[in-house]
C-alpha cells in the first residue's frame, strides 16, 4: 500500500511539489515556535514555590515617619481586624513580593574562595510572609520560619542548596554573601521569579523592620473577604497579585511575545490547511475517473479517503525528513533560546539539547498531522462519494 | 479588451466557488498579517494627532556615563539631569524648539474636584512650555501653560477632553479648580484627546514640572544624570545630521571639565529608533529592520507557495483552452495577461477580507502597540480604565495603510502567478491540447 502510494506521490510530483515545499517550509518555523512554546509550558508547570491565590497588594501612599507612625499601625490594625484577613505582612521593601519588579541580586559562596552562585536576596521582617505566600519548608512541610532573633541566619531555596553543598546535609553548615557570614537554618521550595522562568536561586535572610518608610502591604484573604466593603471601608489601593503578575508579564513584554508566536503559528497551520484541501480538491477534479474505477473495481469508500490520508501524511512525513536537518542545524548555530533558565545545571528536559530537540520535532510533526489530516479528509470524503458510473463516463 | 477580461474573470470565480473561495482566504491570510506589521509602522512612525510632525522629531533618552581616569572601571547609565539639559539641549540653536519631560515612573495620581470624595486615578504628564510646540494639541478651550507660568511653578495643568468631561460634566472647565494628591491645580486649558498608543505626548494631565519635588534631583557624579528626556523638533526634516552635530560638540564643551566621559549611545533617536530603544541597551535600527523584512517575507511567502500550488493544478485544467486560443493564433502575451488579471481580481477580494481582518486585529489587540517598556505599559489599567481609546477610525482607514494593502496584494499576486503562468503559455500548443497530459 505504501509503496503504491508513494509511486503515486511521484507520478504526481509536479503538483505535489508545492505543498511538499510549503509543508517543509512550515516545518521548520512551526519547529522554532513549537520549541518556544515547549520550554514555556514546561516551566509554566514547575510550581511556583508561592501561592498567590486570594492574596492582594495595599499601597499605604503616604510616607511613615515618627509623626505618622502611629495613623500607619492604627490603618495596619485596621486591615488586621477587617472580616476575611487572614495574614498580613508590610515591608519598605519592594523586592520581595512575587512579581515585583524590583530584584535584589547577589553572590553566594560556601567561603570566600570557593565557587559564587548568582541569588537573589530576600530580606524578611516577620515570619507571617511565609503563611502569606505559602512558602514551604521543605524539612517539616509547614509553612518556612526564619530565625528571627539572629541577623546572621539564612534559609536556601532547594535548588542553591545543592549546587552550594551536593549531597551534604546543608543544615547548620555556613554560607558567605554580603560580606558576612550566615548560618543556614532551614531549606525552602524552589522560587521562580516568573511564571515562565525556572527557579532561580533564593535566600530568606532576618530584617530588622526600622523602616517603614513608604510601606506596601500584603494580605491573605478568606473566603468571607469582601473587596467592595474593603475598599469603601478602608482603602481603594488594593490590587490583587494576580492582576500585578499579568501587568508584570505585560510590561516585560512577554505577554506580546507569546501572542505574536501563537498568530504566526495559527497563521501557518491555516496556511497549511488551506493548501492542502487545495491540493486535495484538485485531485478529486482531475482523478475522478480514477476514483470511480478503483470503486467500481469494489473499494471500499473508506477505503478510498484512507488513501487519500496517507498520501498526506506521507508528504508531510517526507517533507519532515530534510525539514528536521535544517532544524539540526539551526539548533547547532545556536540560533533557538530557552526562556527563563537562571541556573544552567538545572536538570530540566530544557537543559538537554537533544531530548529536548526529539520531543519538539516530535511534536511539531503530530501537530501537523493532525491538520494535515483533517485537511485532506474533507476533499477525501467528497470523493468517496463518487458515484462509479458518473466518474467512469468522463472517459 | 482589459472590460472583456475582468467580465471573464468574474465568469470563472463564480464557476469556481470552491476555487475562488480557497484563493481569497490565502490571500486573505497574507494580507491580515501584512498589514497588522504596516499598521503598526504607521502608528509609530505616521502623523497621527498629536503628533503630527514625527518626521522632524529626534529624541534623547539616556545617556551612560563612565569615568575619563581609565583606570577607574564603572558605568552608570539614566535619564538626563535638568543641569545636562540645560547645558547640551535648552540652548541648542539649529531646532525649532526643545522639549523637557519628567520620566516618571510608577507614581500614583488620582484626581476630584473640590467637595468630592470619589477619585480617579490619572496619568500625569510633567513637562515645559515648549511641549506645546513640539506636538500640535487642539485645544478645546483656554491656553496651554505659559513660559512664565513655567519658569515661576505656577500649578496650572492642562487636561484632556475626556477628564474634563469628567470632573466638569457641565461645561466649562478653564479656570475651574480640580484636586490632585490633595494639591489644588487651577485647569487653563483643555485638548482633545490623543490616543495611549502614542505614549511620548499621551496624558490626562500635563503640568509644568517646575512643580515636581524632584525635577532637578541627580544621582550621579558630576550630576550628569537625573529625571528627564528630551524631544527636539527640527526645523527640517533632513536637519538630524546638523541638530545631532551641535548636540555632540555641546556635550563635548559640557563634559570638557567633568570628570566623566559622556555617551549618548546613538542617540538621538528619530521617532522609529525611539520605539525601539530599552534602557540603556545599544540599538541596532539594522537589526531590527531586518528581522521585520524576514517576518514579513515569510508572511508573504508561505501563502504564496500555497496559491501557487492552486494556480498551477487550475492551469492545468484550462490547458485545453489555452491550447485552443494559442492554435488560433493568441500570443503568449494576451494569455499571460489575463490569468494576472482573472487572478488580481481574486486578490483583490482576498486584499479586501485581509484588510478588514487585520482592523479587527489592531482593535482587539491594541495594547500590544505600546513600547514594552514605555511607563504606560506598567499601568494599563489606569490608561485604558478611563474612557480614552488606543485606536481611533482615523488611525485605521487612511489612505498611507490602503497604499500598503494594495502594494502587498500586488505582490502576493505576482509571487503566486507569475511562475505557474509563466510555465504553462511556454507549452507547447500540442501539449496543450492533448488530453493525456498529467505529467
Amino acid at each position: 500500500m505504501i509503496r503504491h502510494i508513494l509511486k503515486q506521490i511521484w507520478t504526481q510530483r509536479r503538483r505535489n511539489r508545492w505543498i511538499f515545499g510549503e509543508l517543509l517550509l512550515v516545518f521548520t518555523l512551526c519547529w522554532y515556535i513549537v520549541d518556544y512554546a515547549f520550554v514555556m509550558a514546561h516551566n509554566r508547570m514547575i510550581p511556583n514555590g508561592y501561592d498567590i491565590t486570594d492574596t492582594w497588594q495595599i499601597v499605604y501612599g503616604k510616607n511613615v515617619n515618627d509623626s505618622t507612625q502611629s495613623d500607619f499601625d492604627r490603618f495596619l490594625d485596621k486591615i488586621r481586624r477587617f472580616p476575611g484577613v487572614q495574614h498580613v505582612f508590610a515591608s519598605s521593601d519592594w523586592s520581595i513580593t512575587p512579581f515585583s519588579g524590583s530584584y535584589n541580586g547577589d553572590r553566594i559562596q560556601r567561603d570566600s574562595t570557593s565557587t559564587g552562585y548568582y541569588i537573589q536576596r530576600k530580606k524578611i521582617g516577620t515570619n507571617s510572609y511565609f503563611n502569606l505566600f505559602n512558602i514551604h519548608s521543605i524539612t517539616t512541610g509547614q509553612p518556612a520560619r526564619l530565625l528571627l532573633s539572629d541577623k546572621y541566619t539564612v534559609m536556601l531555596t532547594q535548588n542553591l542548596a545543592e549546587s552550594l553543598f551536593g549531597k551534604e546535609n546543608p543544615i547548620g553548615q555556613t554560607v558567605y554573601f554580603d560580606k558576612k557570614t550566615y548560618r543556614v537554618t532551614d531549606i525552602v521550595e524552589n522560587q521562580k521569579r516568573f511564571d515562565y522562568y525556572q527557579p532561580g536561586n533564593v535566600v530568606f535572610y532576618p530584617d530588622k523592620l526600622n523602616d517603614m518608610s513608604s510601606p506596601e502591604i500584603s494580605i491573605r484573604t478568606g473566603s468571607n473577604f469582601s473587596l467592595e466593603q474593603f475598599k469603601e471601608e478602608v482603602t481603594s489601593d488594593i490590587k490583587s497579585y494576580q492582576d500585578i503578575q499579568r501587568s508584570q508579564e505585560f510590561a516585560w513584554g512577554i505577554t506580546k511575545e507569546v501572542r505574536i508566536r501563537n498568530a504566526i503559528m495559527i497563521f501557518f497551520l491555516l496556511n497549511i490547511a488551506l493548501g492542502v484541501i487545495g491540493t486535495f480538491w484538485f485531485r478529486n477534479q482531475t482523478r475522478r475517473s480514477e476514483i470511480g474505477l478503483r470503486i467500481a473495481m469494489g473499494s471500499s469508500h473508506r477505503k478510498i479517503q484512507n488513501q487519500y490520508l496517507l498520501e498526506a501524511l506521507l508528504i508531510l512525513t517526507l517533507a519532515a525528513i530534510p525539514a528536521i536537518f535544517i532544524n539540526i542545524a539551526i539548533l547547532q548555530a545556536e540560533l533557538i533560546e530557552t526562556l527563563g533558565q537562571v541556573v544552567n545545571n538545572s536538570g530540566y528536559i530544557t537543559a538537554n539539547k537533544w531530548l529536548r530537540f526529539l520531543i519538539t520535532n516530535g511534536m511539531t510533526y503530530i501537530l501537523l498531522a493532525v491538520i494535515v489530516a483533517f485537511s485532506a479528509w474533507i476533499p477525501a470524503r467528497q470523493a468517496s462519494k463518487v458515484h462509479p458510473v458518473e466518474a467512469l463516463r468522463d472517459e | 479588451m482589459l472590460k472583456q477580461y475582468f467580465k471573464q474573470a468574474w465568469q470563472l470565480i463564480k464557476q469556481n466557488k470552491l476555487f475562488s473561495s480557497i484563493y481569497v482566504a490565502g490571500t486573505a491570510l497574507a494580507i491580515s498579517m501584512v498589514m497588522v506589521i504596516a499598521i503598526f509602522f504607521y502608528l509609530i512612525t505616521g502623523k497621527i494627532y498629536p503628533e503630527l510632525e514625527r518626521n522632524k522629531l529626534l529624541y534623547v533618552k539616556v545617556a551612560e556615563i563612565t569615568p575619563k581616569d581609565t583606570t577607574k572601571r564603572s558605568n552608570s547609565s539614566s535619564t538626563l539631569s535638568l543641569q545636562t539639559v540645560k547645558n547640551c539641549f535648552y540652548n541648542l540653536q539649529s531646532p525649532e524648539a526643545v522639549s523637557a519631560s519628567l520620566f516618571t515612573f510608577k507614581e500614583n495620581y488620582k484626581v476630584r474636584v473640590s467637595g468630592s470624595t470619589i477619585d480617579r486615578k490619572v496619568h500625569v504628564k510633567y513637562t515645559d512650555a515648549n511641549f506645546w510646540k513640539v506636538y500640535q494639541f487642539r485645544f478645546l478651550e483656554g491656553r496651554p501653560f505659559s513660559q512664565e507660568e513655567f519658569d515661576s511653578a505656577i500649578p496650572s495643568a492642562v487636561i484632556s477632553e475626556s477628564l474634563s468631561q469628567y470632573l466638569f460634566p457641565d461645561g466649562q472647565a478653564t479656570g475651574k479648580h480640580l484636586i490632585m494628591n490633595e494639591k489644588e491645580y487651577r485647569v487653563s486649558g483643555v485638548v482633545k484627546d490623543g490616543s495611549y498608543l502614542l505614549s511620548e505626548s499621551f496624558a490626562h494631565i500635563w503640568l509644568p514640572y517646575t512643580l515636581h519635588p524632584n525635577h532637578a534631583e541627580t544621582f550621579s557624579r558630576d550630576n550628569i544624570l537625573g529625571n528627564i528626556t528630551v524631544v527636539i523638533l527640527m526645523k527640517n526634516s533632513g536637519d538630524t545630521r546638523t541638530v545631532s552635530d551641535e548636540i555632540h560638540t555641546n556635550i563635548q564643551q559640557y563634559s570638557a571639565n567633568l570628570t566623566q566621559n559622556i555617551n549618548l549611545l546613538g542617540q538621538p533617536d528619530n521617532t522609529f529608533a525611539s520605539y525601539f530603544r530599552l534602557g540603556n541597551s545599544p540599538l541596532d535600527i539594522n537589526d531590527i529592520l531586518l528581522k521585520f523584512a524576514f517576518v514579513l517575507l515569510i508572511f508573504m511567502l508561505v501563502p504564496a507557495i500555497n496559491l501557487s500550488g492552486l494556480n498551477s493544478g487550475r492551469m492545468e485544467k484550462r490547458l485545453a483552452e489555452m491550447g485552443v486560443r494559442k492554435a488560433f493564433g493568441a500570443p503568449n502575451i494576451t494569455l499571460l495577461n489575463q490569468i494576472l488579471i482573472e487572478n488580481f481580481l481574486l486578490t483583490l477580494i482576498g486584499a479586501l477580507v485581509g484588510l478588514l481582518i487585520s482592523y479587527l486585529l489592531v482593535i482587539l489587540f491594541n495594547d500590544m502597540f505600546l513600547s514594552g517598556f514605555s511607563v504606560l505599559a506598567s499601568d494599563m489599567d489606569v490608561i485604558t480604565g478611563s474612557n480614552t481609546s488606543g485606536i481611533s477610525p482615523g488611525m485605521l482607514i487612511n489612505f498611507t495603510v490602503f497604499f500598503w494593502a494594495l502594494v502587498a496584494a500586488l505582490i502576493i499576486n505576482t509571487l503566486s502567478a507569475i511562475i505557474p503562468a509563466y510555465r504553462f503559455t511556454k507549452k507547447n500548443i500540442t501539449d496543450s491540447l492533448s488530453e493525456n497530459y498529467t505529467h
